[in-house]
Formats: structure tokens, sequence, C-alpha cells
């Protein structure tokens, strides 16, 4: 055994660095920030061209961070002119973190943990699902929350709060007690997003559709602690995934008991309202895009092929998922990236 | 079959400036052993079979775009590490912590650090190309082609 040390690496002098380094980017304003990191507006120095620019942090436990790396991987198979579009990622010197440079619109932070817990899961994506089609069925933020404790409310209010009876072991989260509402709230979800008279852009056109996505949402919001198996399953569509501008398949049997209020970030005073590109505002649906389609730049074929249910051992059956009791460190609310679409 | 022509096409484009893996004496041993730990790893940690592949093909083209340091025999080690490690984060559902991914008797163990360190330098110098085509893309044109539907069939396949 022999332990190498970092400075045997000499990353810096290698000839084939393939990445560009951040320095040809100028920030502009930090737009937002999140637990993975900040995101700014900045500009590209050469062209002039104004992106948003992700710093992603580092784990050093575990090397580069899985949710960059599902991210990276995700952008890059979708191509639809209501998600982002990644355009590059740069490194910054000492190659301590990394940047994707996603450009041309306002992303989103869909899902962040809240309430103090810190692992990541499968469960977290079904939420991250569930409030993406929410939102493309309200039309707009369904937890607009400016912090924490605002949009952990919101989530309790559409959503009812959560108790030991839906959601056994979330007393043992480390900040419910902190943040358990005070009276009792139900859960009106059906009520609030059922009967959307109001359609946002996406969902006008395609009428017809409707009634699939707002079943779909409930279904991806009363998914059950699944084991991993089954939530493989669920995110990874089988033969030929719909991935081009169509809604990903989430199916789930009824009588499910409810998923866990894992909240979004983010919200309209996270991200000031910024005309200057066309691109940074909210309110604007449908007409950020003044830069014409996308180039079909980056795409490959779908190969999502291998996640078929029961091809081989996965995961852990089932075990944490942040449900029950949830792993989560003692240090405090480290709080993880889990989906980072843009939708405007 | 836009489809299959788009897959090959792709592969085709990957494959430009193919040099031989084989070409030169001390790749070869590197790579085996490399390989090796690789596969003991996948059935170690029960990874499915495109991590493995993944893997696989990240090391290749790896090790064949960077000069490899020859004076440093922990390289092709420390490459599979970082290789197999953005491959299980790609595919898996489940992924071991750095340390503990170096099992079965690794030759060296790095630390934490070091992987991520590595683990930069091949998603640089693969361009952030994590996705390419590999024998699995195949599968669901064959499968859809030779109308394979049961779950037995698709346990056949893997």
């Amino acid at each position: 055994m022999a332990i190498a040390g970092a400075g045997q690496l000499n990353l810096h002098e290698s000839p084939c660095w393939g990445s560009r380094s951040v320095d040809c980017f100028e920030k502009l304003e930090q737009i937002s920030e999140g637990t993975y990191g900040q995101v700014y507006m900045a500009r590209e120095i050469k062209t002039g061209e104004i992106v948003a620019l992700k710093k992603i942090r580092m784990d050093n436990e575990r090397g580069f961070p899985i949710t960059a790396i599902r991210e990276i991987k995700i952008l890059k198979k979708l191509h639809h002119e209501n998600v982002i579009k990644l355009k590059e990622s740069v490194t910054s010197q000492g190659a301590k973190d990394e940047q994707g440079r996603p450009g041309k619109c306002c992303p989103i932070p869909i899902n962040n943990l809240l309430l103090g817990a810190t692992k990541y899961s499968p469960a977290v994506d079904m939420w991250s699902v569930g409030c993406i089609f929410a939102e493309l069925l309200h039309g707009k933020l369904i937890f607009p929350g400016k912090d924490e404790p605002e949009q952990l409310n919101k989530i309790f209010e559409l959503c009812g709060a959560p108790d030991e009876v839906n959601w056994p072991g979330v007393s043992k989260i480390p900040w419910y007690n902190n943040f358990k509402p005070t009276r009792p709230m139900k859960r009106r979800l059906r009520e609030a997003l059922g009967n959307q008279e109001k359609a946002p852009a996406t969902a006008t056109t395609r009428r017809k559709g409707q009634t699939t996505e707002i079943t779909a949402f409930t279904a991806s919001c009363r998914l059950p602690p699944i084991q991993s198996g089954q939530a493989h399953a669920q995110m990874r569509p089988g033969p030929n995934p719909p991935l081009h501008g169509s809604q990903p398949p989430v199916a789930a049997g009824p009588g499910h008991h409810h998923g866990k209020p894992r909240g979004p970030a983010g919200g309209p005073g996270r991200y000031p309202a910024n005309g200057t590109n066309g691109g940074f505002n909210h309110q604007n649906h449908g007409g950020g895009y003044s830069s014409g389609p996308y180039p079909p730049q980056g795409r490959g074929a779908p190969y999502g092929s291998s996640g078929m249910p029961g091809a081989g051992p996965r995961g852990s059956g089932g075990s944490g998922y942040g449900v029950g009791a949830p792993n989560y460190s003692q240090d405090g609310p480290t709080e993880v990236l889990v989906l980072d679409v843009a939708l405007t | 079959d836009d489809e299959l022509i788009s897959l090959m096409s792709k592969e085709k484009q990957a494959h430009v400036g193919n040099i031989d893996v084989c070409s030169e004496v001390s790749f070869v041993s590197a790579r085996k052993r490399a390989l090796d730990w690789i596969f003991k790893v996948k059935a170690r940690h029960g990874f499915n079979s495109l991590t493995m592949l993944l893997a696989v093909n990240y090391f290749d083209r790896f090790v064949l775009s960077f000069k490899f340091q020859k004076d440093k025999p922990w390289m092709g080690q420390l490459a599979a590490v970082a290789c197999l490690s953005l491959a299980a984060k790609v595919e898996e559902t489940q992924v071991p912590l750095l340390l503990d991914l170096q099992v079965e008797e690794a030759q060296y163990v790095f630390d934490s650090k070091t992987v991520q360190g590595m683990e930069l330098l091949v998603l640089s110098t693969l361009q952030w190309r994590m996705n390419p085509v590999t024998p699995i893309s195949f599968f669901d044109h064959i499968t859809r082609r030779l109308g394979l539907k049961t779950n037995l069939h698709w346990e056949l396949l893997y």
C-alpha cells in the first residue's frame, strides 16, 4: 500500500487540460446561491455573450459531486426550449472548484434538501419531478419562499404538514422541531392544482395532456419510501425514453402514502428580474428565448437502456432514503443540490 | 432506423483519430492491471454493466489523450479509480465513498483529494463527454427488432 499525495499529480502542467478557464468570463452579479454553490450572471469576455455561470462546490470525501455529474448528463440529453442548455464546463484556477456554464435563461433550483436533512436520494428526485410538473401546470413557482422557513411554510400549506402519521420518522429530522407548523394544516393539493383554468403556455398547447400531467404530479408526490430498484425504474424510462420535449413518465399506482416535503428552493425574490438580455426574467413566459432555435449540437441518441427493472443488483434496498431516519450529519444543514431545471 | 444511424454516426465521431490501444507495451500492462481491478470492484459493489463499460471507455480515452507519466507507476491505478468513480456517478444509484471504492487489493490507495483532482483531469481531458456510445446503446434497437418484451428476455440480455 502506498499513499500518493495530491501534489504529485501536477495537474496544471498537463498539456491536455481540456477545459477553458473561468477567467474567460467576467462575473457581473450573483443571481442566486444554494448549497451546491453560486450562480452568477457573467459575460464571456471574448464574445460579450451573457451567460449564467454556476459554481460547483467540491465535496472532498466523494470527489466531484454526483449531483453535478447527473445535472450535466441530464442537461446534455434534454433539448427543449424551456430547458436550460448547458454550453460549456470551465475550471477555475487551482482546479479546486469547477464551473458549469449554462446559458440563456434563468435557472430555477427546483429542490434543495430542507429541514437539515443531508441525504440526497431517489425520493428527493421524485419530489423534484412533482414540483416541475406542478410548475408547468401552474405556470409559476409553486413554493416561492424567500428563505427556508417561508418555503417550508408554503409547502405545508399546499401539501399539508408532515407528522409521524403521514411521514414516519419526520420528527427525527434535525430541524423538524424548529420548523413544524404550530397549527394543523391540511393537504389541499388537488383543490389548488386540480382545476387549473389558467394554464401556462406549455400546457395550453396540449390541453389534452393536462389530465395526465395532473395525475402524474399527484402520483409523484405520493411515492412511498421506495426501494432503489423501483425508484430507478421510475426515473429511467425503458426503451425509447421520450426525452425530447415530452414529459418523463412518472407512474405510480394509487394507494401509496404520500411523500416527503423536501422543499424546493428559489422564488422570485431570489432571482431579481433582469431584462437586459431577455433571459433573466421570470415573468416573461415564452418570451425569453429571443435568440432563435437551439442548435442540435451535442445531441446524441438516447442510450438509457440499462435501467431495466430487475437487471442486476442495485442500491442498498431502501434503507435510508432520507425517509425514516435519514443519515444526516451532525454538523448542521449541509444542503445538496438536487435538480436544477430551468423553466420560464 | 434514424436512431441507429444517429448512434453509428456518433460512434464514428468518437473514433476519429482512433489509436490502437495495444500499440505500446507499457500501456498494455497498465491497462490490463487497471481493467482487472475495475472488473473486481464492479463485482464487489454490484455495479451494473454499463458502469463498467463507461469506466473502461473513460480509461482508454484518457490514457490515449493524456501523456501517461511513465515514471509514476501509480498513475494507471489512480486513473482507474477516477474513471470508475465517475462512471458510477454517471450510472449508479448508490455510489460508494472514494475510499470505499478502493477495495479488492488495490495496489495503491489514494486520498479523496487526489482522486478528486484526477476526476477533474479526466473530465476535462474527455471534454466532459461522459455518455459515449457503448454496445449497450444498441440494445434498445436490437430488442425492439427482435420483439423482446418480457422481463425474462431482458434478463437474458443482461
